[in-house]
């Protein structure tokens, strides 16, 4: 994260309040030049606040916003160097799709024969160039949000911003679209930094992750880190279908309510261990477990188990025999790899 | 499609029976004459030639009335209405409440109202002197074109604030949003994202407020005096006084179709502008 170089986004100690009420409490972010970057967190978590005061549509409370090194804070969104995908893509009704992409080069008085040429490159990346003449209205939604890419990537922003830019797609569609996106982040090489709630989809497009929740980034890091090492509980709990099992520590000894105990350096008192659902598997010495729901997810089958301190744990399992192996009712024992420690707080 | 038929029948029936045919006969009467009082069935262009001849001039001052009042209310409507749908956070629809409440103000009670603040010895005259602006009345206050066009302005933009607020409630804020990340200026914002998704609003607002200021009658009537006197007294006078019922109905269906002239100009341009872009064209 830190760099010896300016870093093409700095956001130093920025912070939103409406009212009394903190939306997003002060925080640093730096984004390099070509990054990938999600803000993921649950709904009214601050991260759509966060994206409205990168692009310059929400002033922030304090701190500081640089891009390139250049102090951007007070500038409107029309005197930024960035650009924006909205969520419900705000096309221009009145305008073809040729014109809504041309929109912001008309403005900048470029000559008709390099806007028409530049909306036909949009275009082209997005895969809509027999579209130019239709109206808005007659285009599907996959399209639409195609055409609010094209809208905003003519410009050649130096920030691409994307406010859950899926979020309004069918599940079919959204994977092909994070394939567009991903191809599309290839081949321009920008920077592009985009809001989702959506787990999968951070860890699908994004280099880089900042989990936010309540206002404030639990975790900044690569999804790897994010999903392998949560730095809180709720980054554990929010990324993946992890079971977070109660436990104490005395003296660099974790002792779980389940029964297993296993070495762990740290403070003394409450903690909770994350269990990855992957790293679960039948032991024959392990911690007995009744199997409480089975779904089959084609690739894999999801197994609820009870356990004897009357947690949840969850396990994955992706042989092919699996739907065979847990059934609803099974008594069966049970054991994981490893495990992440998290100090948790009294209950 | 039969249960259409069925549906729309009573009302088409009124308004052939007691509109479409009534107007059609009135139109057929503007070819008749009249003599000693009496119509008389002809075909006769008399009434459209003292149409043209004596009422060309009053016809031009008549429509020239109806083009300001159309232009000033639209122009004060739009300035509302933009303010009501995104200025005034939720207090915008109680504010088109109170839009909607000043109809119920009679109409002559607003031209009296008018009437006492304009005259002679009407409230800004009293207030003019009080502050010894001036040592005597203004006349030209009362009993004058301007004084026509503020009342009209003041009846109608009710009339045309609505329909401009229905068209801005369908303007997005995220297009707004949209044009100014991309560059655009307020002005460039108002011009080319806002007033261009509201064209269908501001255009009946000016149809509304221009043919109903060209066709009143009453209000000059009563503000007007000699100097602002339009084409629909004289219809009237016509009709009641003269008897002339071909004259009168020449001078209704005269106005009429210079109106809807008007009005059909006005369209033809406005889908013009709708196809003009801000640029792009590929």
């Amino acid at each position: 994260m830190t760099s010896q170089y300016t870093p093409l986004l700095k956001l130093s100690g920025l912070s939103k309040s409406f009212g009394a009420a903190r939306a997003v409490e002060p925080l640093d972010l730096a984004v390099q030049a070509g990054d990938f970057c999600a803000i993921l967190g649950p709904s009214g978590c601050g991260k759509s606040t966060l994206l409205r005061m990168i692009a310059g549509f929400i002033e922030p409370s304090s701190g500081s916003i640089a891009i390139e090194g250049r102090d951007v804070t007070r500038l409107g969104p029309e005197k930024r160097p960035t650009n924006m995908v909205f969520q419900s893509y705000g096309l221009f009704p009145h305008l073809t799709v040729a014109e809504n992409v041309g929109f912001g080069l008309a403005l900048q008085k470029k000559s008709k024969d390099e806007v028409s040429q530049r909306t036909e490159e949009a275009l082209r990346l997005v895969r809509l160039e027999a579209f130019g003449q239709r109206m808005i209205d007659r285009l599907s939604g996959g399209q639409q949000q195609r055409v609010a890419l094209a809208r905003a990537l003519i410009m050649r922003p130096k920030i691409l911003l994307l406010d859950e830019p899926l979020a309004a797609l069918d599940l079919k569609l959204r994977h092909q679209m994070q394939e567009e996106l991903r191809r599309i982040h290839h081949e321009i090489g920008g920077t592009f930094i985009f809001v989702t709630h959506d787990q999968s989809e951070a860890f699908a497009l994004a280099n880089l992750v900042a989990v936010m929740n309540q206002g404030r980034v639990e975790q900044i890091g690569s999804p790897s880190d994010v999903y392998l090492s949560p730095a809180t509980l709720f980054v554990a709990d929010f990324v993946g279908e992890t079971s977070l099992l109660a436990g104490e520590r005395r003296q660099g000894r974790v002792t779980l309510k389940a029964g297993p105990h296993f070495v762990s350096a740290g403070r003394d008192g409450p903690v909770r261990a994350i269990v990855r659902p992957e790293r679960v598997a039948l032991k024959s010495d392990g911690v007995p477990a009744v199997v409480t729901d089975a779904v089959f997810f084609g690739a894999s089958l999801k197994v609820s188990l009870r356990l004897p301190s009357d947690e949840t744990l969850i396990l994955r399992s992706s042989e092919a025999d699996a739907a065979a192996r847990y059934r609803i009712g099974d008594k069966l024992t049970v054991g994981w790899e490893d495990q992440q420690v998290i100090d948790a707080g009294p209950g | 499609m039969r249960r259409a038929i069925l549906l729309l029948a009573p009302s088409f029936t009124v308004l052939i029976g007691i509109f479409a045919i009534p107007v059609l006969l009135l139109f057929v009467v503007s070819f008749w004459s009249v003599k000693t009082f009496r119509l008389q069935p002809d075909f006769s262009f008399a009434a459209w030639q003292r149409f043209f001849t004596v009422y060309g001039d009053l016809t031009l001052y008549t429509l020239a009335v109806g083009l300001a009042v159309g232009l000033f209310c639209t122009l004060l409507g739009f300035v509302f209405a933009y303010a009501a749908r995104f200025k005034a956070g939720r207090f915008g629809d109680l504010l088109l409440v109170a839009t909607l409440i000043t109809l119920f103000g009679g109409y002559l009670v607003k031209i009296y109202a008018w009437k006492s603040i304009l005259g002679a010895d009407g409230l800004l005259n009293q207030a003019l002197m009080g502050i010894g602006l001036t040592d005597q009345p203004l006349a030209f206050l009362i009993y004058s074109r301007g004084a026509v066009i503020i009342a009209l302005v003041h009846f109608l933009l009710p009339f045309a604030i609505l329909p401009i607020y229905a068209a801005l409630r369908n303007v997005s804020e995220t297009t707004i949003e949209a044009a100014r990340d991309l560059g655009a200026s307020a002005s460039q914002v108002l011009t080319r994202v806002i007033v261009p998704q509201c064209l269908s609003g501001l255009f009946s607002a000016f149809a509304f407020c221009f043919l109903l200021a060209a066709g009143d009658y009453v209000t000059p009537m009563l503000l007007g005096g000699t100097s602002g006197s339009m084409l629909g007294q004289f219809v009237l006078l016509e009709f009641s006084t003269n008897f002339n019922w071909p004259a009168g109905s020449a001078m209704s269906f005269g106005l009429l179709f210079v109106c809807l002239l008007v009005i059909g100009a006005l369209a033809a341009m406005g889908s013009r502008l709708m196809r003009r872009s801000p640029g792009a064209a590929s």
